[in-house]
């Protein structure tokens, strides 16, 4: 899980004790980039990511285990970018394409940004959820109010899609049992 | 082999790469202060996880008079573990005066109207294979995170059926409070933890209408299926409630817990 902290620091800024934004400085990084790579606007990114932000200070005086603070921020990060495409469906107009592209140093990466573009939005949650934020299935359908079973039935298909966009040429595919015993 | 490492890997590396802007702290201070929209419930709605434990409660207590307080208090951990684990705050326990004056009473239609607050109106459309009924009065716990304080609400009633394989299933009649926000579409129930250390959540699709001033809801399951419970809520008219997609309870100023001792 990319989001480490100090556990003191989190229970500084849930004591009120002057540690938020040095505890926001490093959650906004990740809410920011998890919300671009779903929403795939700046200006909705941000407000999604300051959304979850403001949520996360609002009730960090409630969270009573430092350890569970990743996985919470994780899903407090996706619901509100989730929250945003619900209410304002993006869409992106013929000429607007500044907006969304992101210039990466390395080819691959922008390959695998722009594939993950191309998956609906809730496998692109699923996906960044799982293989960046580490959470398990059971975790993702808490966070995101799905089935345990379609979330793993949308990695799949996310998986799948990206082998194709990326040319993996040894592409398999995977039953059920073999979903369930990678995906927890 | 473009594995999960791999996955993993990449994505991490094209995430990494996006760049940032600065920190909007200001921003997100007034947005922290900032009143929730008015579409937004203020208060948390009902926390009906409580509710499924609460009959598996009145079904073990009435076997196991003695051991009821030792059940509430598992049922209620298990409960709390779920909650902690979708990101909510369970209230603190109750206290055990109060769960002792949560009286469950086995009455007929006519008593449990008169022991209720709002017009009852009793289930209709069951499944064909109902074998047995159970009535129930019960009381209710109320938390209200503002004071920080329990007390005990109004009766609320229950309607547990027996059916054919050995199922049962439970209707849940309460008094209708808007106040109290829009029911979750959704009930977690808490099993034993995994091999992580986490507990396993089982996600249960909870059901929640309107006749007049009563909620009447229930949770599928093995019981019951959500199709049935919809042929229940058409045959009595009930108006069916705005269910919240979000799992866990909003932060706000009050819970309400149905404990069965």
């Amino acid at each position: 899980m990319p989001l480490s902290l100090d556990e003191a620091l989190i229970r500084n800024a849930a004591n009120g004790g002057g540690g938020l934004e040095r505890l926001l400085a490093q959650v906004w990084p990740e809410a920011y980039r998890i919300s671009l790579a779903i929403l795939r606007d700046r200006g909705l990114a941000e407000d999604a990511a300051q959304d979850a932000c403001a949520a996360l200070a609002r009730s960090l005086p409630q969270l009573k285990t430092p350890a569970a603070f990743p996985a919470w921020c994780y899903r407090l990060i996706v619901n509100h970018a989730l929250s945003i495409a619900r209410r304002r469906p993006v869409t992106v107009a013929l000429d607007a394409g500044a907006d969304c592209k992101v210039s990466f140093e390395r080819a691959d990466a922008l390959d695998l940004y722009d594939a993950l573009g191309a998956l609906p939005i809730a496998q692109r949650a699923a996906l960044l959820l799982h293989y960046y934020a580490g959470l398990n299935s059971a975790e993702i359908a808490a966070a995101t109010s799905l089935p345990a079973s379609t979330v793993r039935f949308h990695l799949m298909l996310a998986r799948r899609a990206l082998r194709k966009a990326l040319g993996e040429s040894n592409v398999h595919y995977m039953h059920n049992e073999e979903i369930a015993s990678n995906v927890r | 082999m473009f594995d999960d490492a791999a996955i993993s890997t990449s994505i991490g590396a094209a995430l990494r790469n996006i760049p940032v802007p600065a920190l909007p702290f200001n921003a997100i201070v007034n947005k922290m202060h900032a009143p929730a929209p008015p579409s937004a419930p203020r208060r948390v709605g009902y926390v009906r996880g409580a509710v499924a434990a609460a009959a598996v409660l009145g079904i073990l207590a009435g076997a196991y008079p003695a051991k009821s307080i030792a059940v509430i208090q598992s049922l209620e951990a298990r409960y709390r573990a779920a909650l902690q684990a979708l990101g909510g705050t369970a209230p603190p326990p109750a206290p055990h005066a109060l769960v002792k004056s949560l009286q469950a009473q086995r009455v007929t239609l006519a008593q449990a109207r008169s022991g209720v607050s709002f017009t009852l109106v009793a289930p209709a459309g069951l499944p064909g294979d109902v074998t047995g009924s159970r009535t129930e009065l019960i009381g209710t716990g109320v938390y209200v995170n503002a004071t920080h304080v329990w007390r005990k609400d109004g009766n609320a009633v229950t309607f547990t059926y027996t059916r054919s394989g050995g199922r049962s299933f439970d209707l849940l009649a309460d008094k209708y409070d808007p106040r109290n926000g829009l029911p979750g579409k959704y009930m977690f129930e808490a099993k034993d933890a995994g091999p992580d250390g986490r507990p396993v959540l089982v996600r249960h699709e909870h059901f929640a209408w309107r006749n007049g001033d009563q909620i009447m809801s229930a949770i599928a399951g093995d019981g019951i299926t959500a199709a049935e419970i919809r042929k229940v809520e058409q045959a009595m008219n009930g108006v069916p409630l705005r269910l919240r997609d979000l799992h866990a309870p909003q932060s706000g100023s009050q819970s309400k817990v149905y404990l069965v001792p």
